[in-house]
């Protein structure tokens, strides 16, 4: 019962081999199916406190089973609103080799917010989102070690980056109400638990030199709905009535966010090679392609 | 039976005002994703929320009640919705006032008062062109400079000359051409806006005075 209650909680932003993980705090990243993930975690609707064993008394009780079976058949509806910078319009297409040459070190930084295994998971796919655009990449983790001594483990060739692209994640607010989990549980899960985490991933890109080239904080919003009747109620909706590009249920949150990351991930390491280059004179670099006008 | 009503109703009532607060919230489930994607929000105290918009944020109470909310999220609806104009225009277009800002606030810097500036944009799209050339105009007049009207133009010859060039020989070599052709004077300043990559959606920029360019971003 309760594997089946997790695995589909967690189905809609892990799949495979991740399925086991819970997330701790916030992170980044592929699933398998390789749509990139960013997870509220802490303050998400399928919040670990649910997978709490129950004691002996609960399980006992007489209305135990229609619980479960009303439990095991609801999930969570998340719904993404990309609050400043995401949804700003790209002019760069991410699928094609837009940074041939360009040697780019990437570092993920891990704090009370992104455990090391999920920045490390961050890294490998921003890290793959460079490299098929034709740049190398190396990444970076950098590790509190129990001396308090910042060690780094990286992977790649150690020579000096053309760009360094530092990441991190801040939880900029989260709520959740004990109120709303109590109705939500009393009702069996009739009227929804909500909980709202906003999430800020702050990008700095510097040359290899230490010069700032581009800053910004990418910031989005996730409220998940928890409620058997939401979810069943959604996923007609999403069966009948909604386009595509409106569905709510299944993987389509994880579609959107990480189109919209990486797009905006990739127009900043534009914008900081090409203004590195401005700056530098356009000296000792790459062909430039040909003016606008 | 009343007791039983009255718990109900309170039950209810709790539910309220996040019923109330789901009827405004961008992210609701009832929006398309086109509506939702139309707001830009930026998440602030409730006191400063409560400054911003007094009519919609009531004022927090000075003792604080267990419901109430510690800070808002404030939304304003974006002025054209995504996929009215080009990509790259509406990247340019909805960014340009901070990015006429720092380019003339970097251009001032390096010179006195006692110049004429003149302004042109480089942008594949001439309606763009217009808007960023006279947002940077009324900038460097705002900033009490002597800004002329008067748009600098090379000979045909120039123009097809340097069509043909890389951005990082083009400009140089036609801010040189204006000082040659006497189209510019020592006294006069020409700052240039432009993107080098079609693929980008910054403005860069350079002044020209005295026959030399100079890249200011």
């Amino acid at each position: 019962m309760g594997a089946g209650f997790n695995g589909m909680l967690v189905r809609g932003f892990y799949s495979g081999r991740e399925r086991s993980m819970w997330p701790q705090g916030t992170t980044a990243g592929y699933d398998d199916q390789r749509h990139f993930t960013w997870l509220p975690g802490r303050a998400g609707g399928c919040s670990p406190r649910l997978r709490t064993p129950m004691s002996e008394s609960l399980r006992r009780a007489a209305w135990l089973p229609w619980l479960v079976v009303m439990a095991a058949s609801s999930g969570c509806v998340t719904v993404y609103q990309p609050l400043v910078a995401l949804q700003r319009p790209i002019a760069i297409n991410p699928q094609v080799a837009n940074f041939q040459g360009l040697h780019l070190l990437v570092r993920c930084v891990s704090d009370e917010n992104l455990k090391a295994s999920q920045a490390d998971r961050l890294c490998r796919n921003v890290s793959t989102l460079f490299t098929n655009q034709g740049a190398t990449v190396e990444v970076e983790v950098p590790r509190d070690t129990a001396s308090g001594v910042r060690a780094a483990a990286s992977r790649g060739t150690p020579t000096k980056p053309e760009l360094v692209m530092e990441l991190k994640t801040r939880v900029l607010h989260e709520e959740n109400s004990v109120l709303l989990w109590v109705l939500s549980i009393a009702s069996a899960t009739l009227l929804p638990a909500i909980t709202d985490t906003s999430l800020s991933q702050d990008v700095t890109i510097r040359d290899g030199d230490g010069f700032l080239l581009v800053a910004d904080a990418l910031e989005a919003r996730f409220v998940r709905y928890f409620s058997v009747a939401v979810w069943a109620v959604n996923g007609v909706l999403d069966l009948l009535v909604r386009s595509p590009s409106d569905r709510v249920t299944g993987t389509s949150v994880n579609k959107e966010v990480s189109k919209d990351l990486y797009g905006q991930l990739s127009q900043l390491v534009l914008h900081a090679r090409l203004r590195s280059q401005v700056l530098g004179g356009f000296a000792d670099r790459a062909p430039a392609p040909a003016p606008a006008k | 039976m009343r007791q039983l009503l009255s718990r109900r109703s309170v039950g209810w009532l709790a539910l309220a005002p996040w019923a109330a607060a789901c009827a405004n919230d961008p992210a609701s489930l009832w929006r398309s994703r086109a509506e939702t994607r139309g707001y830009e929000c930026v998440r602030m105290s409730r006191e400063r929320a409560h400054e911003l918009e007094p009519g919609t944020v009531p004022e927090a109470s000075a003792r604080g009640g267990t419901f109430e909310q510690a800070d808002a999220l404030l939304c304003a609806r974006q002025f054209m919705l995504p996929g009215e104009r080009p990509a790259r225009d509406e990247a340019i277009l909805s960014t340009l006032q901070d990015s006429v800002q720092e380019i003339t606030q970097a251009a001032t810097a390096l010179h006195g008062e006692d110049v004429t500036w003149h302004v042109d944009a480089f942008y594949p799209e001439p309606m763009v062109a217009a808007k960023i050339s006279v947002a940077a105009r009324t900038e460097l007049a705002e900033h009490r400079r002597r800004v002329s009207d008067r748009v600098p133009v090379l000979a045909v010859g120039d123009v097809a000359v340097l069509r043909r060039l890389r951005p990082q020989e083009a400009y140089p070599l036609a801010c040189a051409r204006y000082f040659a052709e006497h189209v510019l004077a020592e006294k006069d300043l020409f700052l240039g806006l432009m993107i080098v990559d079609t693929r980008e959606t910054q403005l860069h920029a350079g002044l020209c005075q005295a026959g030399v360019w100079r890249w200011l971003r």
